[in-house]
């Protein structure tokens, strides 16, 4: 499978997509070393574009860039409320044996219309 | 430009001149500070920068006063950096600003207290800051970029300067994130390994001691590369700190640290509360979590590729792909349940052609071989508790906890 430089990373992975691998622990594997690829691709498209006419440099950019920090202040002041907060806004318990959902309901008819089917 | 006598030069450098030399004979860092920041364009910097341009030459006002010409080279770079950095030419401007920071930088390293820290680090963002616009100004003139690769080798300079076991240590951090920021936008992560190592390992550095808004850019980093390795309770630790330590006033930088912690706590089997996407903006993984929450494979991969390239650009795509693992187990839970209901006595026992069904109305097209491989999978990384009978075809579900929770621990692990 050739990886295609152009847009190379979001081909890549809509090529994943294609290749229906039988079994998905392979194709997960499969993933795993295109990962490298991927990320190499998408810096050797950059480097190729670089050298020709328009440059993208959005490729150059990392888009999460950390925003500085005053330098010339003393640390902020921090809330111990606030920081327990923050640690509150995740559920690990979410898994929960609640059937009551749509999506629920609209599985269970569609199960129930395999033991139809059977009878 | 405005207009500039030749007076009123005279006076603005030699104004300029006094207040750099006081500002190191006061050991005025503050001062000092504003005096080198040219990326904040204050108006100070660029009326001196007029000043230097009518001038001309202002090494004869500096060579003018021993006061001032014990500083004489610094001064002079710095000039010639500010004068082109005017003119908008970018490269001349960071050739000069790196001869001035390798000249101020080995004046530094004699002050023996540390009062100087601050300005050094105002020396150091100011040099990745014109490092980048230099490149820029390179590629488009067709050449290639290489001014911010200098910048980082300055820069582990500087570090190593800083490395040793005086007050100054204290100072390593801040040039750290420096080098982090110079190594991701150049795309040389493997480069952070050997800077991170020293801080973690080195015995002159005491993690405790440096200052709080140094540990949370750190941590924001090492977390992300953590991340790309596919350390999730590594990342979790280290994103989970800059979270809950990062100034809550810094929204953006908040949402950044979450961007990258969302994937990993759902790798981890947690799940982020609907009022903590909505409060920073990040509903692209909106439909992931309900996919998660549900056990909706269909949803889970509509979701990956309506925000492929986002996902794609910040490097979770992969992560959040291998969610699906953790989604499949929801959904076998919820067949489960759903065949208690009916039929309590056989529920524990998952037909492969029931799986299949299920997976068809969720436009997962698979045969019955390939529904056995996912339920082989799920089994073997401990996501299903239970074994396949083969040739009946179907999945026999332990009584107990057939579905257990990945309590805060990676799949598989």
């Amino acid at each position: 499978m050739s990886v295609d430089f152009d847009n190379g990373a979001i081909k890549s992975v809509s090529l994943i997509r294609e290749v229906r691998a039988p079994c998905l622990h392979e194709r997960l594997s499969f993933q795993r070393r295109l990962k490298v690829t991927i990320f190499r691709s998408v810096r050797m498209a950059a480097e190729q574009k670089a050298t020709t006419e328009e440059v993208k440099m959005d490729l150059f950019e990392d888009d999460d860039e950390f925003e500085e920090f005053e330098i010339n202040q003393e640390d902020w002041v921090e809330n111990e409320e606030q920081v327990k907060e923050v640690g509150l806004q995740w559920e690990d318990d979410w898994d929960d044996d609640d059937v009551s959902d749509d999506f629920s309901h609209q599985l269970r008819k569609e199960l129930e219309t395999i033991s139809a089917d059977k009878k | 430009m405005a207009y500039v006598s030749m007076g009123e030069a005279h006076r603005r450098i030699t104004e300029y001149l006094n207040r750099f030399c006081g500002a190191v004979s006061y050991q005025d860092s503050p001062m000092l500070c504003r005096l080198l920041s040219f990326s904040s364009n204050s108006p100070s910097l660029l009326s001196l920068a007029d000043a230097l341009n009518v001038f001309q030459d202002a090494s004869i006002l500096i060579r003018q006063s021993d006061k001032f010409s014990e500083y004489g080279e610094i001064l002079a770079h710095l000039f010639r950096s500010l004068q082109s950095y005017r003119f908008g030419n970018l490269v001349e401007a960071y050739l000069a600003f790196e001869k001035f920071a390798n000249a101020f930088v080995q004046e530094f390293r004699n002050w023996e207290s540390a009062w100087a820290l601050e300005a050094l680090y105002v020396v150091c963002y100011e040099i990745r800051i014109l490092a980048e616009k230099a490149d820029k100004e390179l590629t488009s003139n067709g050449k290639s970029p290489e001014k911010l690769k200098a910048a980082g080798s300055l820069l582990m300079k500087v570090f190593g300067v800083l490395a040793g076991k005086g007050p100054k240590r204290v100072g390593a951090l801040y040039v750290t994130c420096q080098l982090f920021k110079t190594y991701f936008k150049l795309g040389t992560v493997n480069l952070c390994r050997s800077v991170i190592r020293s801080i973690e390992t080195a015995r002159i550095f005491d993690y405790e001691e440096f200052p709080r808004r140094d540990k949370v850019t750190y941590m924001y980093y090492t977390g992300r590369l953590e991340v790309f390795n596919e350390n999730f309770p590594a990342a979790d630790t280290k994103l989970s700190y800059a979270l809950q330590h990062c100034n809550p006033k810094r929204e953006r930088n908040i949402r950044m640290i979450l961007k990258y912690l969302i994937p990993v706590k759902l790798s981890l089997g947690i799940i982020p509360k609907d009022e903590l996407l909505q409060k920073y903006n990040l509903h692209e993984y909106m439909n992931v979590v309900q996919a998660l929450r549900k056990g909706d494979l269909r949803l889970l991969r509509h979701a990956l590729q309506e925000h492929e390239d986002r996902f794609l650009r910040s490097g979770v795509y992969l992560v959040l792909e291998k969610l699906e693992l953790q989604v499949y187990q929801r959904l076998m839970k919820k067949i489960y349940i759903i065949q208690k209901l009916s039929d309590p006595a056989r529920a524990h026992q998952l037909k492969l052609e029931v799986i299949a069904k299920a997976l068809r109305w969720l436009e997962i097209d698979m045969d019955l071989d390939e529904v056995e491989c996912i339920m082989t999978i799920l089994i073997y990384k401990n996501l299903v508790k239970g074994y396949l009978a083969h040739k009946s075809k179907v999945v026999v579900l332990s009584k107990q906890d057939p579905f257990p929770k990945l309590n805060g621990k990676p799949v598989g692990s």
